[in-house]
């Protein structure tokens, strides 16, 4: 009987020089049995969480418990025993082996964990059955549609009967017939005593679900007030990661844009004077902040909602 | 474990034949090597033998006589003869000359002239003047006639490997052919040979040599080609290693994503870098198999002498599993450090 819980989650990874924050104080739970699915946009982090669920990567700060197991503390022996018995994964890219067959690919978990070639190709054959694979098991990955080979990564899975399945856009490269019967398996298998995790950025899939975490939270329908922000130099006007939902004026001053390095350092994007604007790309996009704004002087600037400022820029022109 | 390893290598079969091929021909070289350099080896010691003495007393100042050209007066063996600790003392005769066969073709021989019956019972010297027992490596049957410094000679019997000097087929003659041949007829001689070691003091002039030094003696000439032979074996090695080891790091690169697969899935970094190994060593020893077929297949383009030794394969099945035990140590690095996360994304 697992049940997740995920408390004050943070992930931060460095790449190509940057501090990433793709997940910063992530709190949910969920109960056995259910199908949660991990609605957000490419790079909110969903493959990240996947990740560390899945004991493949450390988050920095927080813990995942699944079951009565913190993961976030597992190492050696144990870490190895998680990623085999108690969690499933199951790849946006399907990843079987092409050089096996879908046997011997849905039976390499139970191989590699020592069991003995017939047991484990019997439950192969069993959980192929199960998917509706048995036809197929003897056919290499190149000789099955996409359908079928994520329905064969699907019973790989399960070999284990792990109590935690994770799926990370399970139907990105699958036409829609082959989504329907993909998608309609893994809301088979959220069941009593196995609970499901689907990251997409799809929300089309939402009604399957029983849960639906949404990783990017939308700004609120109504928009902000105009507000006017009075800086002393020095002072952050916003930060890398926050939601963005101002574009800010500069009246008077001056305010850089600036990236914190992974070396502690900081790279300066630009300085923008009076006159010139800031931030319009994240409320556009609804992404959050790329970088950090800050002034450089005691400076002054007025926010405008994105209604509002593309108003005032069309009166302008 | 094993099935995917096999599974794998039966996959990329092509990569891997390429692999097992460039090493087979190499390995080949490297046994044909080894094969030159026992044979260089083996017709030394069968020169040697082939004289059957105790002793050989040649003049001073000379190591052998076949480093060496100087003569002495064939009647010094009634000398030697004398010495306590000889029985009997025969002169020996070593000139280089030019084979006629019977179609006419020349070859390069070394004669190597004894009285007949040598030291009593010698197989290798004809039973008579104008009779001559010669190596196989001449290519004349028994009953052939060949011709040398334009003496007419019957082939009276053949022995096997016999040639000195990387592979100049000898040809044994009665001393007085072989004086004729080398001297102009004059009694003289290259060396005393003995049955029985000479004690005391030598005669003045002379000296004494055991079968060791003239095996020394008829390895000077060849030395740096058996040293060569043995830097190129070395530097074979490293070329089928590099071969090996190139396609086993292409292998593990060609794997990351089915290593990250294994491992998200529960195979441990160890497992996973057995498999590459096991894929190396399996690599390595099918091409040292081929080898062996290759290397004599190769053997009749070289005139060197060549002498295969179960030993030498033996080596070779060793060398190759640490060759490639070796060769996959940079694609282990490689595999041991693939993250597993990299399994995840399109």
């Amino acid at each position: 009987m697992a049940a997740l819980r995920i408390q004050d989650l943070a992930i931060e990874y460095v790449q190509g020089g940057y501090v990433v924050r793709p997940i910063d104080g992530l709190d949910f739970s969920a109960e056995d049995g259910e199908l949660v699915i991990l609605l957000g946009p490419s790079g909110s982090g969903k493959t990240t969480l996947l990740s560390c669920m899945a004991s493949l990567l450390r988050p920095t700060e927080g813990t995942i418990l699944v079951g009565s197991t913190e993961v976030t503390r597992l190492s050696g022996a144990e870490l190895e025993q998680y990623r085999r018995g108690t969690v499933g994964i199951v790849f946006q890219a399907f990843n079987l082996v092409p050089s096996l067959t879908a046997r011997e690919n849905v039976a390499a978990p139970l191989r590699l964990a020592g069991v003995s070639r017939a047991d484990a190709y019997r439950r192969a054959d069993e959980l192929l059955e199960r998917v509706g694979l048995s036809e197929r098991a003897g056919h290499l990955p190149s000789r099955m549609s996409g359908g079928q080979q994520q329905r064969a990564a699907i019973a790989r899975a399960l070999v284990h009967d792990p109590p935690l399945i994770v799926a990370d856009e399970p139907t990105a490269h699958l036409d829609f017939v082959q989504v329907e019967e993909v998608l309609g398996l893994i809301r088979e298998l959220a069941a009593p005593g196995r609970l499901v995790v689907v990251a997409t950025h799809d929300d089309r899939f939402s009604p399957l679900a029983d849960r639906v975490i949404e990783l990017a939270p939308k700004p609120a329908g109504e928009e902000l007030p105009t507000r006017s922000a009075v800086l002393a130099a020095g002072d952050v006007l916003f930060a890398q990661g926050e939601p963005s939902q101002l574009i800010y004026v500069v009246e008077e001053g001056e305010i850089e844009l600036f990236r914190p390095l992974a070396d502690g350092g900081e790279e300066v994007l630009s300085r923008r004077g009076p006159g010139t604007w800031l931030g319009e790309m994240g409320p556009m996009l609804g992404l959050p902040r790329s970088a950090t704004a800050r002034a450089v002087e005691p400076s002054r600037l007025t926010g405008y909602g994105l209604q509002e400022f593309r108003r005032l820029r069309a009166a302008k022109s | 474990m094993l099935t995917i390893t096999l599974r794998d290598l039966q996959f990329r079969r092509r990569q891997f034949g390429i692999a097992v091929a460039g090493a087979a021909v190499v390995f080949g070289l490297t046994l044909l090597l080894t094969g030159m350099s026992a044979g260089l080896n083996q017709e030394i010691e069968t020169t040697v033998h082939s004289v059957d003495a105790d002793a050989w007393i040649v003049p001073a100042g000379i190591p052998g006589p076949f480093s060496s050209n100087v003569a002495l007066p064939a009647s010094t063996a009634a000398t030697v003869a004398a010495l306590p600790g000889v029985s009997t003392a025969v002169p020996l005769v070593r000139v280089g000359h030019e084979a006629v066969r019977p179609d006419g073709s020349r070859q390069e021989i070394g004669v190597i002239g004894l009285p007949v019956g040598g030291l009593g019972g010698n197989q290798s010297i004809p039973s008579g003047p104008g009779l001559a027992v010669v190596s196989d490596r001449l290519g004349v049957s028994e009953g052939d006639a060949i011709e040398i410094a334009g003496r007419r000679l019957r082939v009276e019997g053949t022995l096997e490997g016999a040639s000195f000097f990387a592979g100049v087929p000898t040809v044994y003659l009665t001393v007085s052919d072989a004086q004729a041949i080398g001297f102009g007829e004059r009694p003289l001689a290259n060396a005393i040979v003995t049955r029985g070691t000479p004690r005391g003091p030598m005669p003045a002039g002379l000296v004494a040599r055991s079968n060791s030094q003239i095996e020394t003696d008829l390895r000077t000439p060849v030395k740096n080609a058996i040293s060569t032979i043995a830097a190129i074996r070395v530097l074979m090695w490293l070329v089928a290693a590099l071969i090996i080891g190139a396609v086993a790091y292409l292998s593990a690169i060609d794997r990351v994503r089915d290593f990250a697969v294994l491992k998200a899935v529960g195979g441990s970094s160890r497992t996973l870098a057995m498999s590459l190994m096991l894929q190396a060593v399996l690599a390595a020893l099918l091409a040292a198999l081929i080898a062996v077929g290759l290397a004599r297949l190769m053997t009749p383009t070289v005139t060197i002498p060549v002498v295969f030794q179960g030993s030498a394969v033996l080596l070779l099945l060793a060398v190759a599993a640490i060759v490639g035990v070796l060769s996959s140590l940079v694609a282990l690095r490689r595999a041991v450090a693939v993250d597993p996360a990299l399994a995840f994304g399109g």
